[in-house]
């Protein structure tokens, strides 16, 4: 995307954010196909992220057939959908604290440790990040053998590693001084523009879907939501640093606490004539899927609507009266995601 | 913030110079790749019937359905209808693998498929049948959610 | 059992039918968390504005559908709340129903202010205009395009023949 600037001096006087860049219609397309070969469409927009979509899509089409996915079904997905977060969050934490601060340190972090949990995907599902795993009634495949083994030795590296992190960026002044008190969002105009995700929950306000609207597996596990009231670009990035740990031991549990059964149910390929709307909290924010059902194997109409789109009203608001050396620090904190916010 | 803080960032980060590396030196070692690797797909042509649903579920239109010349070879397919992969277009999803009746596509670890002329890049089923080097398929680990029972290999090629 | 689940819900519901009264033509309890109201298009404001300060505080999506056989445009505001603990899991859809030639409504901006570029979406895929919004421009489609609005039904593209 492009962001056209007007400046006086060093200040930013307006911002205005320009997208579209990557409009494919996945909307439009979806209407002229059957549920099915949909899902590795759907999938698509993003690609670091995509249990979270695939799941999204499937759950309203689960819930006007009226199935109910088994328990280990359940399971299985929460797992590949928290390993899924770490992955993203070590993605979003390398694109802020390397790139867009001027070296390449964060970067090789955060990708090199990326690689080990890319494996763990290869693993269970066979493929490194677009796997459209989750199916109208459950999961395509079962946990195979020696995985909660690897699963456990995975965990056990990043406890060792991330203290590196927090000693190497978190008590320096170069990079701390960057991100502190620059761009800052108060709590009520957070709850004004409409913001989600960890933008949401570094201005104080303690929401998260998994809490208040608990679906799959996560209201069986223990685990909790770190916020911080700053509401600044440092503040942001620390909170997906924390989640990365409380999604580390969501896994421990989940992988201790699985129980024995079928991973799947088998259902027809038809959508019931209604509607519903579903809600998944994925890395960069909430996510909504609304699906309209007209009795066939097509669906009537599919809507949309990612995190990354939610959270670009904050762009033109924190922009105003900063200097432009700003800029890329607060970009990098909002974690966007184009092509997940074009569709 | 003081000196001290800051000289141990930079302790920190000189140390790992001397640790090991997570790189592996690519074409010299080979990244190990775990079963179920969805690679390209490989084709029993003694189970396939022809029924043509891996044409229609796949979600790019890469099948499509081709006679084949030794039609007598293969009684269990009448209307001599056997699957032609375009690789270009596939994104290697597997639902077609997933969906057989009769278990006749199967998951390998071929992912080098690059060629230099555009015709290569169509396999025709005759092409899709051969097991490459010395490996077997792996269907009978993965007991699938299409519904299908799953018939042992009974081949080891 | 089921009227302890459903409490929230239902208080919500009464409140409403008590009084907006004549404002509203349906109101409905769907399942847990789910809520849906149509209203008319001229006192979807008051609506609006009612439900603001009830606690409704965020719009969560902004839909367009495009009902070919009943010659109509439904829009659907989805809108949920940061601030109070108990609306939480709610999501409350506020629907409009508008003429198929030549739909408009007046825009929800002043009263969600997170409404603002999903108006500008449904407006270039559906033709829907809103009245008073700050900056109706296209959003998503290139600056040069002169055709139907994409997402209606009877703009059709190849892979539909």
């Amino acid at each position: 995307m492009r962001i056209m600037v007007k400046t006086d001096g060093d200040l930013i006087v307006e911002a205005t954010p320009d997208i579209g860049y990557v409009h494919r219609g996945v909307e439009k397309i979806a209407e002229s196909r059957n549920i099915i070969k949909n899902i590795p469409m759907v999938c698509r927009p993003n690609i670091a992220d995509d249990s979270h979509l695939n799941w999204s899509y499937i759950a309203p089409i689960e819930e006007l057939q009226g199935v109910e996915v088994p328990e280990r079904g359940l399971y299985i997905r929460t797992i590949l959908c928290e390993m899924n977060r770490i992955a993203s969050h070590l993605y979003g934490m390398a694109i802020m604290g390397g790139v867009f601060s001027g070296h390449t340190t964060m970067y090789m972090f955060g990708f090199g440790d990326r690689e080990l949990l890319l494996d763990l995907h290869e693993m269970l599902t066979g493929a490194r990040m677009t796997f459209s795993f989750s199916v109208p009634g459950g999961v395509r495949r079962d946990l195979p053998k020696g995985f909660k083994e690897k699963l456990l030795d995975t965990l056990d590296y990043l406890e060792f590693h991330l203290p590196a992190i927090d000693r190497i960026f978190l008590s320096n002044p170069i990079f701390v001084e960057r991100a502190r008190n620059v761009g800052v969002l108060r709590k009520e105009d957070a709850i004004r523009l409409g913001v989600v995700g960890p933008v949401l929950r570094g201005s104080g306000v303690r929401c998260d879907v998994r809490k208040d609207a608990p679906y799959g597996a996560y209201d069986k596990l223990d685990f909790e939501i770190p916020t911080f009231k700053e509401g600044d670009s440092l503040s942001r990035w620390l909170v997906r640093f924390e989640e990365i740990k409380q999604s580390m031991a969501i896994l421990r549990q989940a992988i201790r606490d699985i129980p024995k059964g079928p991973i799947a149910r088998k259902v027809p390929i038809v959508i019931p004539r209604g509607e519903a709307i579903s809600r998944i909290e994925s890395a960069r924010g909430e996510i909504n899927h609304y699906i309209v059902g007209d009795g066939s194997d097509k669906p009537y109409r599919v809507k949309m609507n990612t995190g990354s789109f939610k959270n670009l009203l904050a762009l033109p608001f924190l922009l105003k009266g900063v200097h432009i050396g700003d800029l890329p620090i607060i970009y990098g904190s909002l974690d966007y995601w184009p092509i997940e916010a074009d569709r | 913030m003081n000196a001290v803080s800051t000289a141990g960032a930079f302790w920190e980060g000189v140390k790992h110079m001397f640790k090991n590396r997570l790189t592996i030196k690519h074409p010299y070692q080979k990244h190990e790749i775990p079963d179920g690797y969805r690679g390209r797909h490989l084709l029993y042509m003694d189970r396939c019937i022809g029924c043509g649903i891996c044409a229609w579920i796949c979600p790019e239109k890469t099948i499509t359905m081709v006679p084949v010349t030794n039609q007598k070879m293969y009684p269990q397919n009448p209307k001599n209808r056997f699957p032609q992969y375009w690789y270009i277009r596939c994104c290697f999803c597997h639902f077609c693998t997933d969906f057989c009746p009769t278990g006749a596509l199967d998951y390998t670890k071929d992912y080098d498929l690059a060629e230099y002329e555009k015709e290569l890049i169509i396999w025709s089923p005759e092409r899709l049948s051969r097991v490459p080097e010395g490996r077997q398929g792996y269907r009978t680990e993965f007991h699938g959610w299409a519904g299908v029972n799953h018939v042992p290999l009974t081949r080891e090629d | 059992m089921t009227a302890a689940l459903l409490d929230v819900e239902e208080k919500v519901a009464t409140a409403v039918r008590e009084q907006l009264g004549g404002a509203v033509e349906e109101v409905k309890v769907e399942r847990k968390g789910r809520i849906s109201i149509v209203v008319r298009k001229e006192t979807a404001r008051d609506v609006a504005a009612w439900l603001h300060e009830m606690g409704f505080d965020h719009t969560v999506a902004v839909a367009g559908i495009d009902r070919l056989a009943e010659k109509r445009i439904e829009v659907i505001y989805f809108v949920s709340s940061f601030s109070r603990d108990d609306f939480k899991h709610i999501v409350l859809s506020l629907k409009v129903n508008l003429d198929r030639d030549n739909p408009s409504l007046q825009t929800l901006t002043p009263i969600w202010e997170s409404a603002n570029f999903f108006e500008r979406e449904a407006y270039e895929m559906f033709g829907v205009n809103f009245e008073g919004h700050p900056n109706l421009q296209k959003l998503l489609l290139q600056d040069n395009w002169d055709g139907p609005p994409p997402l209606r039904k009877d703009f059709k593209i190849p892979e539909m023949a």
